[in-house]
């Protein structure tokens, strides 16, 4: 199994008595301070810098907008600093939001001069961007499947293709394609898909052979969108190898279960209710899922963003692994056992979280969590990392 | 009474709903009624009072309720295609000449219509009519809105507030409901509810409008009433007392009243 330290460099000062009705889309700019900033960017920063150092395979940085759920709107300019600050880890995007973009090959362009300067290190994630990213940007949410459609289309050719061509979608119109300069990664980085678990985006991803990563749902909603991601790749004529299958939680390891659930209670309940809570018009847009898979990821995500998660509920229904470093790699060893799954994405600051419980964290999952599942999912593993 | 039915314009199927004097009335007896974002298929009290007089057809857009979606289109792609489409669907109906009523998005949609076609528009009557964008005038994002929010901007008298946010949709309706919203954002997310080249466009639109609106409609305020009567050559403007955003439901007497007499206003 690989490990890949996850964050979103949350903004941590939202008040408890936040008096709008979210920290999205609309959150007053006024309430985020610079001068808090310079310094956060650089604690978060460190924090990548000693995941390294501690013995992760991979970062993996991310994509959201208008927020102080996470204060990395432009993920590759971030992933720019981490070539700079890390020299052996993966480095994965998580982002990028795609469909938001109004010329794709900017991405591509993007990308491609970040695997040169990390030396090939780069994994590439597409995602739509969530329902506020579509409010932060009036864009419309109707066309937000087929716009990332099209956009994915013309990223692959732009990396892939020796000579310029036209583009020429619904959405996306371009008489010259010919990015440059060129990703070192043949044919291109690697790329995998987070998602929420809608029906058409695990088909499409199981066709495309890419890895699937599930993002912070309940353990049921895990096992359940796994279990169909599976029956995807049979239907494709293939059997899902653990490197197509991700898992991104938080996770917070401490010396006993007792001190583990009292430091890690209030910043999740932070980052589950202060920073992600929203409006459900804003989560969901109208048309931004299929009618067929609204019932569905409201189901997967019930509670989630739209209403109190309590600590208790966040640990019972498995959105979070909270304990002491013996059970946490149970729990994990049972879970590989039962998913398959060949990358665990630890989110190990979360919300509030201090900077030294966040390295404390890190040192712990890294020397006592780590070596004791390393083993596992790697039997089918035909090939390394790519 | 009102009959339901399907016709099939150029391969696209939409629900309409039909009632009143049998094309008795000549060619100015036809009046169109396009419905607003919430959706159509309902057979409301002005129409059956206004079929008294017309022949009223209240079609389904495409994209909405039980129609299809506009065919070679991926969805019903813009108020533009809307108004296209409803060109070809009085061809295909056979009515040379109508009246046209739209409500919010449906008077948007009347206005393209009749910057198209205006010689066969008769007579245009907007109610809250959504289309062109007031500097100045600040909208409430209805798209953020939950439908508790929502419904309570939609009208002004407190009981059809409460009506309205005590209904309980059963499965289907809430699959309706979704589809609704969807085919209204397409068509309105962004600009938000108005095409910015109509403003440009309404001096075709020579034909006499009535512009009927509700003195306290928050989701598109009478300002945008009179932004309408100074941009288009033949219209007045008629604001309702203690009116919401959908004279149709909320004041359908006085709607009936101001349309009747609008209507054969310098007929024959």
């Amino acid at each position: 199994m690989k490990f890949f330290f996850q964050h979103l460099m949350p903004w941590p000062h939202v008040p408890k008595d936040n008096p709008y009705a979210q920290a999205w889309v609309t959150y007053p700019r006024e309430n985020y301070d610079p001068n808090l900033g310079v310094g956060l960017y650089e604690e978060y920063l460190g924090q990548f810098e000693y995941a390294e150092k501690m013995g992760f395979d991979g970062v993996c940085v991310n994509e959201h907008h208008q927020t102080a759920y996470g204060t990395m709107p432009a993920p590759n300019v971030m992933a720019a600093a981490l070539t700079q600050r890390t020299h052996k880890v993966k480095i994965a995007i998580l982002g990028n939001a795609i469909p938001l973009r109004h010329a794709p090959q900017r991405i591509a362009e993007e990308l491609a001069m970040l695997d040169l300067l990390s030396n090939g290190r780069i994994i590439s994630g597409f995602v739509r961007g969530i329902g506020p990213e579509y409010h932060s940007f009036s864009m419309d949410p109707t066309q937000s499947r087929a716009r990332f459609m099209e956009a994915h289309d013309l990223i692959i050719r732009a990396w892939t293709e020796p000579h310029p061509f036209e583009f020429y979608g619904k959405y996306y119109k371009f008489r010259h394609v010919n990015t440059w300069p060129r990703p070192l990664q043949r044919p291109h980085p690697p790329i995998w898909i987070p998602s929420q678990g809608s029906l058409e985006t695990i088909e499409w991803v199981a066709e495309k052979r890419y890895t699937y990563l599930q993002t912070y749902s309940s353990i049921d909603s895990v096992r359940r969108v796994f279990n169909e991601f599976k029956a995807a790749t049979e239907r494709h004529g293939y059997t899902a190898s653990p490197q197509q299958l991700g898992w991104a939680l938080p996770v917070y390891v401490a010396e006993t279960e007792q001190q583990a659930q009292d430091e890690a209670k209030g910043p999740l309940e932070y980052l589950f209710n202060d920073v992600f809570k929203m409006p459900s018009s804003v989560f969901f847009p109208p048309g931004y899922l299929t009618a067929q898979s609204m019932a569905r990821v409201l189901a997967n995500k019930k509670g989630m963003g739209t209403s109190f998660l309590s600590f208790e509920d966040l640990v019972s229904k498995g959105y979070v692994l909270v304990g002491t470093p013996q059970t946490i790699r149970e729990r994990l060893a049972a879970y590989q056992q039962q998913f398959g799954f060949g990358y665990l994405l630890p989110m190990l600051q979360f919300g509030t979280l201090a900077n030294h419980l966040a390295l404390h964290n890190i040192e712990l999952f890294a020397k006592e969590v780590i070596p004791y599942l390393r083993h596992l999912g790697t039997e089918a593993d035909a090939e390394n990392l790519p | 009474m009102s009959s339901s039915g399907w016709v099939d314009v150029r391969g696209t199927r939409i629900r309409v709903l039909e009632g009143g004097a049998d094309g008795a009335g000549g060619e100015s007896a036809a009046l169109l009624y396009l419905h607003g974002g919430s959706g159509g298929g309902e057979w409301l009290p002005c129409l059956e009072a206004l079929s008294q007089h017309y022949r009223v057809f209240a079609p389904e857009h495409p994209g909405f309720g039980e129609s299809d979606d506009l065919k070679g289109v991926d969805s019903t792609d813009s108020m533009e295609d809307l108004a296209f489409f409803y060109l070809d669907f009085l061809d295909q109906m056979g009515i040379d000449k109508v009246a046209v009523m739209g409500s919010s998005i449906g008077g948007w949609l009347a206005v393209e219509l009749a910057v198209l076609a205006p010689h066969r528009i008769t007579k245009l009557i907007l109610l809250g009519a959504a289309g062109v964008r007031v500097e100045g005038v600040e909208l409430p994002d209805v798209f953020m809105l939950d439908e508790q929010a929502y419904g309570q901007l939609l009208f002004h008298d407190p009981l059809l507030i409460e009506k309205r946010l005590a209904a309980v949709a059963d499965d289907g309706q809430v699959l309706v409901q979704n589809r609704n919203r969807a085919a209204q954002a397409h068509l309105a997310w962004n600009p938000y509810y108005h095409r910015p080249k109509l403003r440009q466009r309404l001096h075709r639109v020579k034909m006499p409008t009535l512009l009927i609106w509700g003195a306290q409609d928050r989701i598109f305020p009478p300002a945008v009433g009179e932004e309408y009567v100074r941009l288009l050559p033949d219209a007045k403007l008629r604001v309702l007392a203690d009116c919401g955003h959908l004279p149709a439901q909320e004041k359908a007497t006085e709607v009936v009243q101001l349309a009747q007499s609008f209507l054969t206003e310098g007929s024959r």
